[in-house]
């Protein structure tokens, strides 16, 4: 691992609610410390939450507890005080940089995807469900990550103190079903840290396929070169 | 009355009798003279293997008694096995009860450095144990396996979940599962569209799986203690090869012994439970000078409880016996020991680091020498060495602690096993009041070594004490002695005792006119220290203590002190005290009255009425008037007021060496018979009238001695003493010259007739067989004094008078 950094980014941090969002700007706050050029918080209001309630539904809590869900109202209220949060944290984390606030309602991927255009980097929040620090998870197509990517993977494993794991993805154009689904069943069962996913070298570019690789992956998730224009304006 | 010749007032040695020239010719003596039976104590206390024969050495300062001491019992020490050293180390268990460790003699230090060692490797060798690709590999298969485990199972619930047609949504408050239909969210509005059927087993499958996500989540918290046992576990295995490899590098003989063995296995075990240590340590390391190679971590605060605090060890040469110790401040400290503490965030913290030794552990199986009075003097250290003696322990017990000045975290050490003997040096006062007033010192201190002042002076007693001399002279790398020089040496020491047949054992004092002697000889540049030398240090003595003896004689001679040394009067007389000042007595005249009238019997000693009087003085005054009861006049009431006074005395007067001296004033008052002033006279009386010994005799009759010079010798002059203090006499030599030419006088006297006939001039007498005392005899006129005041007074009462006549005394 080289280690070295890769030089101040911009970068664009996403989340459904704040507990999400607190995993992602935690990791953020150990790896760029006052490096940071510029950080903009996205807080997206999923729709699907909310038409979801029925009678029998109940939210299952990070312990393992049953609750009952909550309504519209306490939703929204529950929202607005993630919001809060997450502007308070992202402002203590900035410091003197520069950051920025905004929030959404809708689908939460293709959002963020929407706002990152432009940024380095996409940090997609998501809390973690066991406290093992786990490993840094490389996903580039099988001819290799950028430099840019390997280095920001072996950067974040130093930070952590966490090996780095490299998963090929497949180019979409040629992808097999069943190599995308080993693909997510092998991420699936890695304890990780946090995912990088080097975005322009191809094999994550459709949204439904980042949001699986996401979900799978069960922790905050770095998307470099977001727009899918690389992820070399970090540099410098 | 017979007059004492010249050379019965002092007993010169003759140099000629002396075996050498100078005391370089003689032999060394090391040993005292004449302390047989105090030297013979010293060592049977320290023979003697049994408790409580500890020793208290008694006798006055000066003879030798702390060089005895220390000589016989280091003779003795040698003898005795060295014994075993004793260290406290950690206790891991009860870390406020340091544990006392008993080792063999000589090995507390290599057991210190052996852990020293122990340490400093190990904080090399376990973090680099932890970072070695080996823990590192093992460590992340822990983590993995654990972490896959939990994984696995939220990914086989999503697939779950995912073939049932549910899905897995995040909310702020945790998971939440929702069917679907057709890849979308069925919405409440549309699940009411459903059959019955269909939202019954979307329920069912709903509940179901909420139910078994909720069980997948709450393994987390199980899995996180898991993996911390299997990290514990590996770390312990890891620090245990370490430890273990270097706990068995500790010397074999270390090892052989049955209690540090046991210590090592205790600090291998904590050692390994606490390897964290190591590597704290090893993540604080300043950058410095030294490579890591030669650093000391040892001296690393947290290593502390590694540390073997040695309490005492043992010198194991050859030559080396038990110890020998002193203690020159026995503070309760510095006997016991003590526990210190240092402030940390304003409180008063400590360990068993910190625990320092007092006499008690250095002369541990051995020996320990006490000033008494230094040990009675210091708050609680006499209560507390008691409280060892007793128990044959040392407990360390902080004087703030037991009397409850101070709150703080204290430790409880292990009490150390004491053997040891306790020799205890002081004067008889101290041996008295301890034996009196303490119950526990005849327990604890059985033996006593009572060092004799003086010892007789016969001619191989001068021998041993020339030889004395002769040592102290070389030891001292002080010339050599002539003989004469001894000799004059040997005369001091006689004077000193107080006795013409005695010497002084008060070897110091004999030391110190040595080394002035020698001073006097080295400014006149000869070789050995003369008579010459030995008398003007005696004089530059004299000299240098007499400045107020110098001032009293010149108040004398000024008459502003009112002694007659001429003529005669009746009541009056010249008595005799001494002064002492430290080291140095002198002797002066005081001029005694006394007045006598008709009364009931009382006589009145004023100085007791002012309280100036001491108890002894009281009690010869009160003899004085039992004498006269009992002697004279005895068919009528003792009908006698009279009155005793020291003329201007305005200090206190004790002692009864002037109650002869009153009486005499008494009979002469009786008598009317005027006593020659002349004289001065000392001596005690008893109800009989027999003159008693009195101390000081030599200052006193130098005393009136310079008063008279002073004056002008007549050759009328002179002291009357008793008789029994004739072989006391060791007079200066120009008494002794002023004597021998007739210009002053020494008169013993065994009795008051006999005293009386010498002051008056007049036969004392004896009763005849009709019971009268001969006609103009001294007695026979105080009688006839003594019958006229009864006479009187018998007319006094018959005239009714009685009461009126305003004289206020007891009829």
């Amino acid at each position: 691992m080289s280690g070295g950094r890769t030089g101040p980014r911009r970068i664009l941090v996403g989340a459904g609610c704040f507990a999400d969002a607190r995993a992602a700007l935690r990791l953020l706050e150990r790896l760029e410390g006052p490096h940071m050029a510029e950080i903009h918080g996205v807080l997206v209001e999923e729709t699907a939450i909310s038409g979801a309630a029925m009678p029998c539904q109940r939210v299952v809590t990070i312990a393992g507890a049953l609750t009952v869900v909550p309504s519209a109202q306490q939703l929204r209220r529950q929202f607005e005080s993630d919001a809060r949060a997450f502007r308070r944290m992202l402002s203590e984390i900035a410091g003197s940089g520069k950051w920025s606030f905004e929030q959404r309602e809708g689908e939460l991927i293709g959002h963020l995807r929407e706002a990152a255009r432009g940024w380095d980097m996409l940090l997609v929040g998501h809390r973690k469900t066991q406290p093992l620090t786990g490993r840094v998870i490389l996903i580039a197509p099988p001819a290799g990550a950028s430099p840019q990517a390997a280095d920001f993977a072996a950067e974040l494993a130093d930070v952590l103190g966490a090996p780095v794991q490299r998963l090929a993805v497949t180019p979409e154009d040629d992808a097999d079903h069943a190599s995308a689904a080993a693909l997510l069943e092998r991420l699936g069962r890695i304890p990780a840290a946090a995912v990088v996913i080097d975005l322009p070298a191809g094999g994550l570019a459709r949204p439904d396929r980042l949001q699986a690789v996401i979900d799978a992956a069960r922790c905050p998730t770095f998307v470099l070169g977001p727009d899918g224009n690389g992820a070399d304006s970090g540099e410098g | 009355m017979e007059e004492l010749p010249s050379e019965k007032l002092r007993n010169r040695c003759d140099p000629a009798t002396l075996p050498f020239r100078t005391t370089a010719e003689i032999e060394d003596l090391r040993d005292l003279i004449g302390q047989d039976r105090a030297l013979d104590a010293i060592r049977l206390s320290s023979e003697l293997p049994h408790r409580d024969f500890n020793l208290f050495v008694l006798g006055p300062s000066g003879t030798g008694r702390h060089s005895a001491v220390d000589k016989l019992l280091r003779e003795q020490a040698l003898k005795r096995q060295v014994p075993s050293d004793w260290v406290y180390v950690n206790n891991f268990a009860a870390a406020h009860k340091p544990v006392a460790m008993r080792l063999p003699a000589g090995t507390a230090t290599t057991l210190r450095r052996a852990m020293q060692d122990l340490v400093d490797d190990l904080a090399s060798d376990i973090p680099a144990l932890f970072e070695s690709d080996d823990y590192q590999t093992q460590r992340r298969a822990i983590e993995q396996e654990l972490g896959e485990a939990h994984e696995s199972a939220m990914t086989e619930f999503a697939e779950r979940a995912k073939a049932e047609k549910v899905a897995l949504l995040r909310t702020p408050m945790g998971f939440m599962l929702a069917a679907l239909h057709e890849g979308q969210i069925v919405k409440p509005d549309d699940f009411q569209k459903l059959s019955p059927e269909e939202q019954e087993e979307i329920e069912e499958k709903i509940e179901r799986l909420q139910e078994e996500l909720a069980v997948v989540l709450r393994e987390a918290p199980k899995l996180e203690k898991e993996h911390r046992k299997r990290v514990e576990d590996l770390n312990a295995n890891m620090a245990e090869r370490a430890v273990s490899a270097r706990v068995a590098e500790v010397s074999a003989e270390l090892r052989a012994i049955e209690s540090v063995a046991d210590y090592l296995e205790k600090v291998r075990q904590d050692m390994i439970a606490h390897a964290e240590l190591f590597l704290v340590a090893a993540s604080q390391k300043q950058e410095g000078n030294f490579p890591d190679a030669i650093s000391r971590s040892h001296h690393r605060p947290e290593f502390d409880r590694y540390v073997v605090n040695v309490m005492v060890t043992q010198n194991c040469a050859e030559d080396a016996g038990a110890p020998v110790e002193g203690e020159h401040l026995p503070t309760l400290d510095r006997l016991i020991g003590r526990i210190d503490h240092v402030s940390q965030m304003g409180s008063l913290v400590t360990n068993f680091t910190m625990i320092k030794p007092g006499a008690l552990h250095r002369a541990n199986g051995g020996y320990l020498v006490l000033d008494a009075r230094h040990v009675l003097s210091e708050p609680y250290a006499w209560d507390s060495l008691k409280r060892c003696l007793r128990n044959q322990s040392v407990s360390i017990n902080s004087l703030a602690e037991r009397l409850s000045l101070v709150s703080t975290t204290s430790l409880e050490p292990d009490p150390i096993p004491l053997d040891v003997r306790v020799v205890l040096i002081g004067d008889r006062m101290l041996h008295a009041l301890l034996v009196m007033l303490d119950p526990d010192f005849n327990e604890l201190f059985k033996i006593q070594a009572d060092f004799e002042e003086v010892v007789d002076r016969n001619p191989d007693n001068m021998v041993l004490f020339a030889r004395l001399i002769g040592s102290y002279a070389k030891r001292e790398g002080l010339r050599p002695v002539t003989a004469e020089g001894v000799a004059r040496l040997l005369d001091e020491a006689t004077r000193v005792a107080e006795d013409s047949e005695k010497l002084s054992l008060r070897l110091r004092a004999v030391g110190d006119l040595l080394r002035e002697a020698e001073h006097y000889a080295g400014g006149r540049g000869c070789d050995n220290v003369e008579a010459a030398d030995i008398e003007r240090a005696i004089a530059e003595k004299e000299r240098r203590s007499s400045r107020i003896k110098d001032r009293m004689q010149e108040a004398v001679t000024r008459e502003t002190i009112l002694i007659d040394t001429e003529g005669e009067k009746s009541g009056q007389i010249n008595g005799l005290s001494v002064i002492g000042l430290g080291d140095y007595r002198f002797g002066r005249p005081s001029r005694i009255t006394a007045r006598v009238r008709m009364g009931a019997g009382k006589l009145i000693d004023i100085e007791r009425e002012v309280e100036l009087g001491g108890p002894l003085h009281s009690k010869g005054v009160m003899i004085l008037s039992g004498y006269l009861a009992s002697r004279y006049a005895l068919d009528v009431p003792f009908s006698l007021h009279a009155s005793l006074v020291f003329e201007q005395s305005y200090g206190g007067v004790d002692g009864d060496s002037a109650s002869s001296a009153e009486l005499y004033a008494l009979l002469s008052a009786l008598s009317d018979l005027p006593i020659k002033q002349g004289f001065a006279v000392t001596g005690s009386v008893n109800q009989s009238g027999e003159i008693q010994a009195i101390g000081g005799v030599n200052e006193k009759i130098e005393g009136f001695f310079e008063t008279c010079l002073a004056r002008g010798l007549t050759g009328d002059q002179g002291v009357m003493i008793p008789k029994s203090n004739v072989e006391h006499l060791m007079l200066r030599d120009d008494v002794v010259q002023a004597v021998e030419d007739g210009k002053f006088r020494i008169i013993p006297v065994a009795s008051i007739d006999e005293g009386i006939e010498v002051l008056t001039g007049t036969p004392a007498g004896v009763r005849n067989a009709d019971g009268v005392f001969p006609e103009d005899s001294v007695n026979a006129r105080v009688e006839a004094k003594l019958r006229g005041y009864a006479e009187m007074r018998r007319a006094f009462a018959k005239s009714g008078k009685s009461g009126q006549n305003g004289n206020g005394e007891d009829q």
